[in-house]
């Protein structure tokens, strides 16, 4: 029962405590953008937490092994980029052996596989010395941060579009990224974040 | 000379009026994380236009017909060869600076900017236009980020390139990231303002576009899989001359809304498809397969009656004003017509409340004024 206590402490720690998206602005970028297109969140969603949960949970299992977990941050990094690499280009072929691939299917699955939240999950689990269990929970949790962080933030928009007292030069990108900040700024309060100076 | 000025207003567009950062949205992360002093900053701007650099003139050089999965696959290997050399050099010359940059360094091999403009530019255009591009974007791109870290570095550690200055209140949390966004908006908005002083013919706006946002996420995943994605404008395979085309094909609704040429709405193929099948409706001058279907789908007389005597129905009259009882029933799913007819509906009801605020508006500064000439009259 503790490796099912472990996955969900993972999960929920990544998702609420430590949203990594507004806590340590991993895939704001894509979170941003993708708030304007809130009908392309939930395959998104599932690609990202797809990458994201393999992606941990195969760096996890190769940090098992006495040698790998005895290099440096640098080869562990190269390490992490290697495994993200090789199962993108596994998943790839596999969607192109099934045959009735689209072009907005390969475009979601790039977007999916490289950007900052999924190849930041094995990091944070490296650095937090996460068990495998761990590792799975906090790459499905990186997938829900996403999803919530791109709901609160789609929501945002709307209501900043249809807004009619908004200045007009705070219209637009200006006003969403304050808006952002104001949620990354609760989240920060809520995980107890402070600056070290 | 034209090409010096077409160069110019390339430069202008990339840097000013489509800002990756502050009007794209894009390369977020690293800013966000790591500008937090000038320094940093400094190095960060550095990176990323060395990477860019490097990729856009390989993409523009090697990648036009490499399929676009191993395109996206090679960026990234770009971005690890660009950064982890100088992940290693930093490690052995400057620790400290590893220590700032900490996670977000071999995260910069993931840099959205880059495969953005890759796509966007590289793979389209000669390598003399995928530099250009590649320097304008990256100037921009690295002189936000310095902006940033020293706005960051001055308000919330006091200091400026590590020397002190005297400032009565520190802003500690601006170091944390949400302090970067924050800056980064106000500073959106400055660039925003001068944009609409010194180019008021331009927009940014259409850097990030938001015409989704108002649709409601509904759908089977299904449904959702075959939608276009298109979220960094790469390409497209929608009409962006929406509105005109409603103009062309369903006359009468644009003009029962007052539709303009500058309403953003777009059309994406299927929709053509459902105002084209909504023109053969109405070019049915017989009626008799549109009595035939509305017979198959049990009707009422009297209402076939009604639809007999409008034997040209429009695209508002088919689709819109049909109550839901009498809409097709027999597939029982969301058809194109009706996302089609929801989107019209959706741009009325945004017309109607537009002059409706325009009209409240109008009122209470006629209030306003006739309150002002009774103050007037009763000071008199």
């Amino acid at each position: 029962m503790s490796w099912f206590l472990q996955l969900v402490s993972a999960s929920f720690y990544v998702m609420l405590i430590q949203n990594l998206i507004f806590s340590g602005g991993y895939g704001i970028s894509e979170a941003v953008r993708m708030s304007a297109k809130p009908r392309q969140l939930l395959p998104l969603a599932l690609f990202i937490a797809y990458f994201s949960t393999t992606v941990s949970v195969a760096c996890a299992l190769l940090d098992l092994i006495p040698f790998v977990n005895a290099l440096g941050e640098l080869a562990h990094a190269g390490i992490f980029s290697a495994v993200l690499l090789l199962i993108y280009l596994i998943t790839m072929t596999a969607v192109l052996i099934y045959g009735k691939i689209k072009p907005r299917t390969i475009r979601r699955i790039g977007i999916a596989a490289f950007n900052t939240l999924v190849l930041a999950v094995p990091f944070i689990n490296y650095r937090s010395a996460f068990t495998v269990y761990e590792a799975v929970g906090s790459g499905l949790g990186a997938g829900a941060a996403f999803v919530i962080a791109v709901l609160l933030i789609s929501e945002g928009l709307k209501r900043l579009d249809m807004n009619r007292s908004v200045p007009a030069c705070f219209k637009g990108t200006p006003s969403l990224l304050i808006y952002t900040a104001i949620l990354s700024m609760a989240f920060a309060g809520l995980a107890g974040q402070t600056a070290t100076m | 000379m034209n090409n010096k000025k077409r160069v110019l207003a390339h430069i202008r567009n990339s840097a000013i009026i489509r800002n990756p950062l502050l009007f794209e949205a894009v390369g977020l992360c690293p800013v966000v994380a790591i500008a937090t002093s000038l320094k940093s900053a400094a190095l960060l701007a550095l990176l990323t236009a060395l990477e860019m650099i490097i990729c856009e003139v390989f993409a523009s050089l090697f990648l036009k017909n490499v399929r676009r999965y191993i395109r996206v696959a090679l960026y990234f290997l770009l971005g690890i060869a660009v950064i982890f050399p100088i992940m290693a050099i930093t490690k052995r010359f400057i620790p400290s600076l590893t220590v700032d940059f900490g996670v977000y360094l071999p995260l910069m091999a993931v840099n959205s900017l880059i495969a953005l403009h890759c796509e966007r530019i590289a793979v389209k255009r000669k390598v003399k236009n995928s530099f250009i591009d590649a320097v304008s974007a990256s100037f921009s791109y690295g002189l936000t980020a310095i902006a940033t870290g020293f706005l960051r570095e001055l308000f919330g550690n006091g200091t400026i390139g590590g020397h002190e200055i005297n400032i009565p209140v520190k802003f500690s949390a601006l170091l944390l990231p949400f302090g970067g966004l924050l800056i980064l908006g106000f500073l959106a908005a400055v660039l925003k303002a001068f944009i609409a002083k010194a180019y008021p013919d331009m927009s940014p706006d259409y850097s990030f576009d938001t015409s989704e946002v108002r649709r409601s996420l509904r759908g089977s995943l299904r449904e959702l899989m075959n939608d276009d994605f298109n979220p960094y404008g790469e390409e497209s395979d929608i009409i962006p001359e929406g509105a005109v085309y409603i103009k062309k094909h369903a006359p009468k609704h644009a003009k029962k809304i007052r539709m303009t040429n500058e309403d953003t709405i777009k059309i994406t193929d299927d929709m053509v498809k459902a105002i084209k099948e909504a023109d053969e409706n109405q070019n049915d001058t017989d009626g008799k397969k549109s009595r035939k279907k509305l017979k198959h789908k049990k009707i009422n007389r009297k209402k076939e009656k009604s639809v007999q005597k409008n034997l040209t129905p429009t695209v508002d009259e088919t689709v819109l004003s049909m109550p839901d009882s009498e809409m097709p029933q027999d597939s029982g799913e969301r058809t194109y017509l009706d996302d089609f007819s929801d989107m019209l509906s959706e741009l009325e009801d945004y017309k109607n409340r537009v002059s409706a605020d325009a009209d409240g508006s109008a009122d209470k500064d006629a209030d306003r004024a006739s309150e002002g000439t009774d103050v007037g009259g009763e000071e008199e």
